[in-house]
């Protein structure tokens, strides 16, 4: 991937009118650098401000730094510019989910999902999202039912040190229901994880992944209290599950402080 | 159900027991007379598998002598589905036995792993004091009260 | 060399493996080491097999076959696993500066010779 970042950046050098700025800005900000991505993408913005895709990107950065309103603005701009925009529909969903507005969000997931009907993660978030809003009775007024994991998420779950599931939910791929029978595992695994860690000298864990024939997981700790784990598909760059997972608990930790 | 006739034995018998996932723990002086136990519920199976241990672990020491003076260390006796360790523990006033009943839920490893542990634990944790010899007429009386502080009367 | 040693040497001689093991699954003992000096073993050894068959249990309970590689990731190093066979794994033990991705081919490389 370092590759490829040196690749477009000389492209880009080498042609400032180029489109590399999207990809490059992307990856920016999937490997956290969000400022270097900032930088990449208000720069091929000045040259393309016309361009829905360009502030999509310029929304997911915003949303990473936590700048929901700017994000909004973004989103809302690429909408301006190209209404079928699936990434802009999702990104606004996020951010209705995130703020609670659960009708308002499964609106746009489902123009996302009648944009991209090929993505099965958002069938399920319209699915998700629809029985939510049908089941909330009266507004709650507190944190959101669930953590606003990201759109281009795998299957993921929060759980306590318990074993018990605080949020998300993972499927085989028949669709049976397989979070809690999971989660209830997860407690003694990190257990174990920590001792190997500390009897061989290696200080604290941090993260536990594996490959398999089906899937792949990744085993992390948002909090102290808390563990989050990743399903992705098996075969998938071995790099990129761990950097998805690191992303879900940074949005895991973002809730579970609003939750208090 | 866990008891201890030497209180200091009581802490590291827990980490043990925490550790290796061990259903059932006694330690015993190579005499057969009982320190501590966990996972019994009757005095009649602490008293039996005391006399066991101790037998068994007589009979090793004694057949290594025969075959020309090996000292053996411990005994694993792997069951389809409880496996038990038998081994010295050497402690500053003499020779202990540890008896370990474990399932599928742990593995010998970790048993051996933390019964190393417990050792050193144990080592640190006894108190200096004069040695006292076990003789045989006091060995029933010194049961009893064995027996009598694992379960009560 | 046996085929163990081979086997091992190719992992041992990645730079910052403490330890490379052959690791009996269900028993958690060690079966060949290729370790440095001081390196705790049987620790290693049972504690790997402890964590291996924790995260197999919680594969099988997402519906997944069992795992092929699995990676610890602490604070000073790492513990990489992989099966060799289904009753042996091979276990590598590191220190933070490793060639992680160096190591993980290697070790899948060994699973596959032993599935094979």
């Amino acid at each position: 991937m370092a590759d490829n970042v040196q690749t477009l950046t000389a492209r880009l050098a080498a042609d400032p009118t180029s489109l590399a700025f999207l990809p490059l800005g992307e990856h920016l900000r999937r490997v956290g650098q969000l400022d270097a991505a900032l930088a990449v993408a208000t720069s091929g913005l000045a040259r393309y401000p016309h361009l829905a895709d360009a502030h999509d990107l310029l929304g997911r950065i915003r949303s990473d730094q936590g700048d929901g309103d700017a994000a909004f603005d973004a989103w809302t701009t690429a909408l301006r510019l190209q209404p079928d925009h699936a990434g802009a529909h999702k990104g606004l969903a996020y951010l209705a989910f995130r703020n609670e507005d659960l009708p308002r969000a499964l609106r746009h997931l489902e123009m996302a999902a009648h944009l991209e009907p090929e993505d099965p993660s958002l069938a399920q978030a319209v699915e998700r999202t629809r029985a939510q809003v049908a089941g909330r009775s009266t507004p709650t007024g507190g944190a959101p039912l669930e953590p606003p994991l990201d759109d281009t998420m795998p299957g993921t779950i929060l759980v306590d040190l318990d074993g018990r599931r605080l949020a998300g939910s993972l499927h085989t791929p028949d669709g049976s229901e397989v979070s809690d029978g999971l989660a209830a595992l997860l407690a003694g695994v990190s257990q174990e994880a920590s001792r190997v860690a500390r009897l061989l000298d290696l200080g604290s864990w941090e993260c536990l992944s594996t490959e398999g024939p089906d899937a792949a997981m990744h085993l992390l700790p948002p909090t102290p209290d808390t563990l989050l784990l990743a399903v992705g598909e098996a075969g998938a760059p071995p790099g990129r599950l761990p950097l998805v997972a690191r992303r879900a608990a940074r949005h895991a930790q973002q809730w579970l402080e609003r939750l208090g | 159900m866990k008891r201890s006739i030497e209180p200091w034995v009581a802490g590291p018998l827990d980490r043990f027991v925490a550790e290796s996932g061990a259903r059932v723990v006694l330690l015993m002086t190579s005499a057969g007379q009982v320190v501590a136990q966990h996972g019994f519920t009757r005095a009649l199976d602490v008293m039996s598998a005391a006399a066991l241990g101790a037998g068994i672990m007589a009979s090793t020491s004694e057949l290594g002598q025969v075959i020309g003076g090996e000292r053996f260390g411990a005994l694993v006796h792997q069951g389809t589905e409880l496996g038990v360790y038998l081994s010295p523990l050497p402690m500053p006033d003499g020779q202990w036995i540890g008896l370990v009943v474990f399932g599928r839920d742990t593995s010998i490893g970790l048993v051996q792993l933390f019964f190393g542990q417990l050792v050193s634990a144990l080592a640190d944790a006894a108190p200096v004091r004069e040695t006292r010899p076990v003789l045989a007429e006091n060995f029933e009386a010194d049961l009893d009260a064995s027996l009598r502080a694992l379960f009560g009367d | 060399m046996s085929i163990e040693e081979s086997a091992l040497a190719a992992i041992a001689d990645v730079p910052g493996v403490q330890g490379a093991l052959l690791v009996a699954v269900e028993d958690g003992l060690v079966v060949a080491e290729m370790v440095r000096e001081g390196f705790k073993s049987a620790a290693a050894a049972a504690l790997s097999a402890s964590l291996w068959g924790r995260m197999r249990r919680a594969a099988l309970a997402g519906g997944q076959r069992p795992p092929r590689f699995l990676q610890l990731e602490a604070e000073h190093g790492a513990v990489l696993v992989v099966p060799v066979d289904e009753v042996v794994l091979a276990v590598a033990v590191t220190t933070e500066r490793t060639h992680r991705g160096v190591l993980r081919l290697r070790l899948l490389d060994l699973g596959g010779k032993g599935a094979e």
